[in-house]
């Protein structure tokens, strides 16, 4: 495995867990947050979070791990998954590859 | 009609397709919401209305089944795919032991219609009323003789339409009709898989082999601190620690299944299905990956070919745009 693709493994393992330590909180999850799936849907099916959490997931985002996204629907900025968001964080940071 | 054209139904008009593939048997009796405690890996308890979307599970944890429960009065509709009718009633059974239930299949007075696209609920409303407008995802509707189930697996807007055989012919004329102004298509259970797909559905049909929920990535669908059936043999599992995952994955090439997928020269996991989505022009598919390579945005090989992994979904899907209050087909693009 290269080191850029190692670098790139690293920063998404840690970008991973922040993005499921803040989804559990926001839907209450009383179980392990590591089972949150990465490919995990976010609405309906899969976490199940309604427009309600969709806005705390933006709040979430800004306040907890200084990500600001401009818009205020989720699904339409691609935050339709756990990646989706694991992804935001990542472009935010300049650690998604292009 | 080719699969391209009812693939094309699904993601911009409507698709009837006729849910054959769905097994739907009847759990009633004093002890169903029991009984089902068990088989069942979401709990049943819910009230009349909603529809819960959860697995059944073999002993060792593997999915046996991808399952909608519904509650009608007191009974509970187990809508089943993977097995076909007469072995999920069978697999039920083995639970029975002294429980007051009656398990007992409905297709031979029943028929299930799936209704799916960005106009879906317009098909719906035309045969059932206004009322589907407002609808929630995983609820229930009854009017007349006909169940309707808000549940699509396509990321469009999904409906399952369960009525008595004798009152279908009658139904469908009066879609058909319908569905004239909405080009409604009808569309088959491989145009329904290919969305699936492409929108990271989980289908038994595509996703084959002896997989548990924590490779499937489907945990959302588990409460670890429930027992049911398979619940010792998946916390096992969970607690050893799983060793792969199944990723999405797109190419320009065509893949097959069952070909090793190598990162950088080294074998890391195999693609388990595979199809040519005609919505974004590639190959798309699911690898079963080592864990720690299992994430989106790295290239792999499989043989001479090429596969990036993603992050699902891969369809921006119209009905995200869709306001069933605000729009129509006859207004759409307007």
């Amino acid at each position: 495995m290269t080191d850029d693709i190692a670098l790139y493994l690293e920063r998404r393992e840690r970008a991973l867990r922040e993005v499921r330590v803040l989804l559990a909180s926001i839907i209450n999850y009383m179980g392990d947050p590591t089972d949150i799936d990465p490919d995990a849907g976010l609405f309906g099916t899969g976490l199940g979070l309604d427009s309600l959490d969709a806005v705390e997931v933006l709040i979430g985002l800004e306040i907890d791990l200084g990500i600001k996204l401009e818009g205020d629907d989720p699904r339409r900025l691609g935050l339709r998954s756990v990646n989706g968001v694991v992804d935001a964080v990542m472009r935010a940071r300049g650690e998604l590859p292009s | 009609m080719s699969l391209a054209s009812e693939v094309g139904a699904i993601r911009n008009s409507a698709g009837l397709s006729h849910g054959s593939h769905i097994a739907v048997v009847r759990v009633d009796g004093p002890d169903a919401l029991e009984f089902l405690q068990i088989a069942s890996t979401q709990s049943p308890y819910m009230r009349e209305g909603r529809v819960r979307h959860t697995l059944l599970l073999r002993e060792d944890g593997t999915v046996y089944a991808d399952a909608f429960i519904v509650k009608v009065e007191e009974a509970f509709l187990v809508l089943a795919e993977g097995p076909d009718e007469q072995a999920v009633v069978a697999w039920l059974s083995a639970f029975k032991a002294d429980k007051q239930v009656t398990i007992q299949g409905m297709a031979a007075d029943w028929i299930t219609l799936g209704i799916d696209g960005p106009y879906a609920w317009e098909v719906v409303a035309g045969l059932l009323g206004p009322v589907v407008l407002g609808l929630p995802y995983l609820a229930l509707l009854r009017r007349e003789e006909i169940l309707c189930l808000r549940a699509g697996k396509t990321g469009e807007y999904g409906y399952l339409l369960l009525m008595p055989r004798a009152g279908a012919p009658e139904a469908l004329t009066k879609l058909a009709e319908i569905g004239k102004s909405l080009d409604l298509m009808t569309v088959t259970r491989e145009a329904l898989d290919v969305c699936a797909l492409e929108n990271w559905h989980f289908s038994m049909r595509s996703f084959t082999g002896p997989l548990t929920p924590i490779e499937l990535q489907l945990q959302w669908r588990i409460v670890y601190t429930r027992e049911f059936f398979g619940a010792a043999a998946l916390r096992a599992r969970r607690a050893e620690g799983a060793k792969t995952r199944v990723t999405c994955f797109t190419s320009t090439d065509v893949v097959a299944v069952g070909q090793r997928v190598e990162l950088d020269g080294i074998d890391v996991g195999e693609v388990l299905a595979v199809c040519a989505s005609p919505t974004l022009g590639l190959t798309v598919g699911s690898a079963l990956l080592e864990r720690r390579v299992a994430h989106p945005h790295l290239t792999f090989s499989a043989g001479s070919m090429t596969l990036r992994t993603c992050t699902a979904s891969l369809v921006d899907n119209r009905s995200l745009e869709v306001d069933p209050h605000k729009h129509s087909y006859a207004t759409r693009g307007t």
